[in-house]
């Protein structure tokens, strides 16, 4: 256990496919309800991918004014938006300001998870097509003309971490500023990593984040090359089904969400959320293309979180799985929760957001944390959607289809990353405040 | 220098650079001098404005990394990085070490870096198949689903996803401990080598690999940054000159083996050097290097608080030294500020290998626990998302180490 200050979650801003309030995200998420719907964000005639968890609705200028919207406007950079908007709402949610006025902005830190960039069709048709041949041939020379040319449209503009720039200078952090720069740990480790600071006192005040949108033609396409996204005929919000035989693999999903993390003693009457009181972190060492299959590295994980928290695996009361819906996924995961609570009989009930809202990638970490607060909000176990026939080697308890009411003081919620990087965070029902 | 050093000490250095395919090479040709910029080979780069690098040139994957067939997965700065990570180990003479699995990795790493050829043929054939000449530039999405996608490499995605190069090193060390994998920019290479100082002091790992990697000599990068007026036209880095205009690209890897002191103590490890303090600030101006003093001298402060050391203490002060005047401007004036004009004497090495970004400031840590100063020095490192690092290494080991 590392010591050090208790750290408060003080503000939650969210915009995912639930929603963009916190407690009407929560709300969705302990009712059960799906995010996942039609994947009709481009054409998709020919395309085998059917489903995706879209966030619709969203307008930054509902969130975000002034001159990073400004900059922002025209650009069709959804990703760096939803970025700039979910640090907003969690300030606010925070302090009722995009400021929080009593900390010195040397004493405040960002740490926000980003993954690839977010290219659109229309940056690829400007800045790629006119300079590739009917073969794939690249003319540089009538590339490096256009690029030195007085209105080159090439400019800051899709950059995977757009968004860490802008919130930074919004809202005034002079302190450290770290992009956690990966996959779909990504948001997990910014989370860890900001409570690591306040913990042991380095900073006042942390915005930790992530943001996401592979929901392009290029994005989507990635993944579905790689096998990871599910292509199954099935009604779309059925799709997505975590633990269960019939599971072929992830609904693409996006999102962003940021906490604002400060010491307990600073609270003040605010509104606690949860407490951070663990993380830990693993590489599984295997492969790059598929995750150790007897979930040794994932467990690593696990352990150290709860290590970290000073809490044993029998303090466990629910664990917010990463749970993906691939079939190396769910099995090694459940693997690796039984190597850590001793077997099946000793693990606590586990389930995974991604039955309702798809796989936010380098973000996930960040937007499922809503599940692992809901859960402490209610006293209830938010369910896994669609596990309607658990495969036999997925052997735990994972509240399938409905929420479960419960005593729920402390949560484990699980990221685990493409190339094997591994992320686990405890929270801890607030307790006594002062 | 401290004799019985306590808490995370550098016992291994890996390098691969603009001046050398390893280590050695790099600092062999350090001493000579001279600079490995040049024009650009990687693409046809003579009609751009800005056509200059400094390139990592004759490496050869196959031939510095064990496992070949995982080589066809990694992208340049993967290669790069475990090619470092394994001369690191050599280096520190850990090789086989029995807690590997609570070994730490942190890396920085440089913007993704796509496969060119892969995506090139699959875009040329999302054209409209009967393209008249105001559609021949538009993606034709359904036919990228229909045939366009299939002239991809399906592995794509997982040869650039940023935080490959850590995966890879984890598998080739087989490194599962505390990790992160930060970027993408120049202050990254820092912070990462704090966050392993930090893990190895705190006990979360009992040693550590960490550094960074960056390759971002390709068409995109070199479009990004030069049109944003951060690359020299005249293709010469000279940070500090009157006559500076900009900085070049410069690829590189550096990774140190970082450890307790009385875990190589115990094991009979050299301690080269050691992190005695680190500090960060962020400034609020536009996209780019910072341009106001202030930042870097917060950084430097708080490196320095961090380290209980004060200003007259340092014997060096290894520069950002972008080469783009008002940046160096700006570090010029926060020295002079945090020296109270007693400036010692600086490197400034971005003229001779280029603006590594990601992987910057590691190797200026890497260069200088092998050619040391006579005492600590401050090392500079900031990046176009307005960050500023800062880091006072005190060398452990007298002379320079091969």
């Amino acid at each position: 256990m590392s010591g050090g200050r208790r750290v408060a979650i003080t503000g939650v801003g969210v915009i995912c496919p639930l929603g963009d309030h916190p407690d009407r995200v929560m709300d969705a998420i302990v009712e059960g309800r799906s995010g996942i719907g039609p994947l009709d964000r481009f054409p998709t005639d020919g395309f085998e991918i059917r489903a995706a968890a879209q966030v619709r609705g969203f307008d930054l200028a509902d969130h975000v004014q002034g001159p990073e919207a400004d900059f922002l406007a025209g650009k069709e950079d959804l990703k760096t938006e939803l970025g700039l908007a979910a640090c907003e709402l969690a300030l606010r949610d925070a302090h009722g300001d995009a400021q929080p006025a009593k900390v010195s902005p040397e004493a405040r830190g960002l740490f926000l998870a980003t993954g690839l960039g977010s290219n659109v069709v229309s940056e690829t048709e400007e800045d790629f097509l006119p300079h590739i041949g009917d073969r794939g041939a690249f003319d540089y020379g009538s590339a490096g003309r256009r690029v030195g040319a007085a209105d080159s449209p090439y400019r800051w503009r899709h950059l995977s971490d757009l968004a860490v720039h802008l919130v930074a200078r919004r809202h005034d952090v002079r302190g450290p500023v770290v992009t956690n720069y990966s996959a779909c740990a990504a948001g997990a480790m910014s989370i860890g990593q900001a409570f690591r600071e306040v913990r042991a006192g380095r900073l006042d005040h942390a915005l930790a984040g992530g943001f996401e949108s592979m929901i392009h033609p290029f994005g989507v396409l990635s993944f579905q090359l790689l096998g990871a996204l599910s292509e199954s005929e099935r009604p779309l919000q059925e799709i997505s089904r975590p633990f269960d035989r019939a599971r072929d693999g992830f609904v693409i999903g996006e999102g962003a969400a940021a906490l604002v993390l400060e010491p307990m003693d600073r609270v003040r009457g605010r509104r606690v959320y949860g407490e951070l009181v663990g993380v830990g972190t693993s590489v599984d060492a295997h492969r790059v293309t598929a995750p150790c299959p007897d979930g040794a590295g994932a467990a690593l994980c696990m352990a150290r979180a709860l290590r970290d928290a000073g809490r044993a695996p029998g303090d466990v009361d629910y664990v917010n799985a990463h749970g993906t819906s691939t079939l190396l996924n769910d099995v090694a995961e459940t693997l690796a929760i039984k190597r850590v609570f001793g077997g099946a009989a000793g693990a606590p009930p586990v389930s995974s957001t991604k039955s309702m809202i798809g796989h936010a990638v380098a973000a996930a970490g960040n937007v499922e944390m809503l599940a692992v607060l809901a859960a402490l909000r209610d006293q209830a176990l938010p369910p896994t959607l669609n596990l309607d026939d658990p495969d036999p080697e997925c052997d735990l308890d994972y509240v399938p289809r409905r929420a479960r009411g419960a005593a729920v003081d402390l949560v484990l919620s699980n990221s685990f990353g493409f190339g094997g990087q591994n992320a686990c965070l405890a929270v801890a029902r607030a307790g006594e405040v002062p | 220098m401290s004799a019985a050093p306590d808490g995370p000490v550098i016992t291994g250095v890996g390098m691969i650079t603009p001046l050398g395919l390893d280590r050695e090479a790099t600092l062999v040709r350090h001493d000579v001098g001279g600079t490995a910029i040049g024009p650009i080979e990687r693409f046809d780069a003579s009609d751009f404005p800005w056509s200059a690098a400094a390139e990592v040139r004759d490496f050869v994957p196959r031939k510095r990394l064990p496992d070949r067939k995982a080589v066809k997965l990694m992208s340049p700065p993967a290669r790069l990085a475990v090619a470092a990570a394994l001369d690191a180990r050599t280096h520190a003479g850990d090789v086989d070490p029995p807690d590997a699995r609570d070994g730490g990795l942190f890396v920085a790493a440089g913007y993704e870096t796509i496969d060119l050829d892969s995506v090139l043929r699959m875009m040329a054939a999302c054209r409209p198949e009967e393209a008249d000449a105001d559609a021949a530039d538009a993606i034709d999405v359904v036919r990228l689903w229909r045939e366009a996608r299939y002239r991809m490499n399906p592995l794509n995605a997982l040869k650039i996803l940023p935080n490959m190069a850590l995966a890879h090193v984890s598998i080739a060390l087989g490194l599962q401990g505390a990790n992160s994998s930060i970027g993408p920019h120049g202050a990254s290479g820092l912070q990462a080598l704090s966050d392993a100082r930090r893990a190895v002091g705190s006990g979360e790992a009992p040693f550590a690999v960490a550094g960074g990697t960056d390759s971002p000599i390709n068409v995109f990068m070199v479009s990004y940054f030069g049109v944003e007026g951060l690359l020299s036209p005249s293709g010469r880095c000279r940070p500090f000159a009157t006559d500076a205009d900009g900085t070049v690209p410069g690829e590189a890897a550096a990774m140190l083996w970082i450890e307790d002191a009385h875990r190589a103590a115990d094991r009979g490890a050299t301690a080269l050097a050691r992190i005695l303090g680190y500090g960060e600030a962020h400034h609020d101006g536009a996209y780019g290097p910072p341009v106001d003093s202030t930042v870097y001298r917060e950084a430097g402060e708080r490196a320095l608080a961090d380290a209980g050391l004060r200003a007259e203490d340092l014997r060096r002060w290894v520069a950002d030294g972008w080469g783009v005047p008002p940046s160096d401007r700006a570090e010029e004036e926060a020295a002079h500020g945090l020296f109270h004009g007693r400036i010692p004497p600086r490197r400034a090495g971005k003229a001779r290998y280029g603006h590594c970004f990601a992987a910057a400031g590691a190797v200026e840590v890497a260069l200088s626990v092998c050619q040391p100063a006579d005492g600590p020095e401050l090392i500079w490192g900031a990046g176009v998302d307005g960050s500023v690092a800062a880091v006072v290494l005190e060398p452990l080991s007298r002379g320079a180490v091969a």
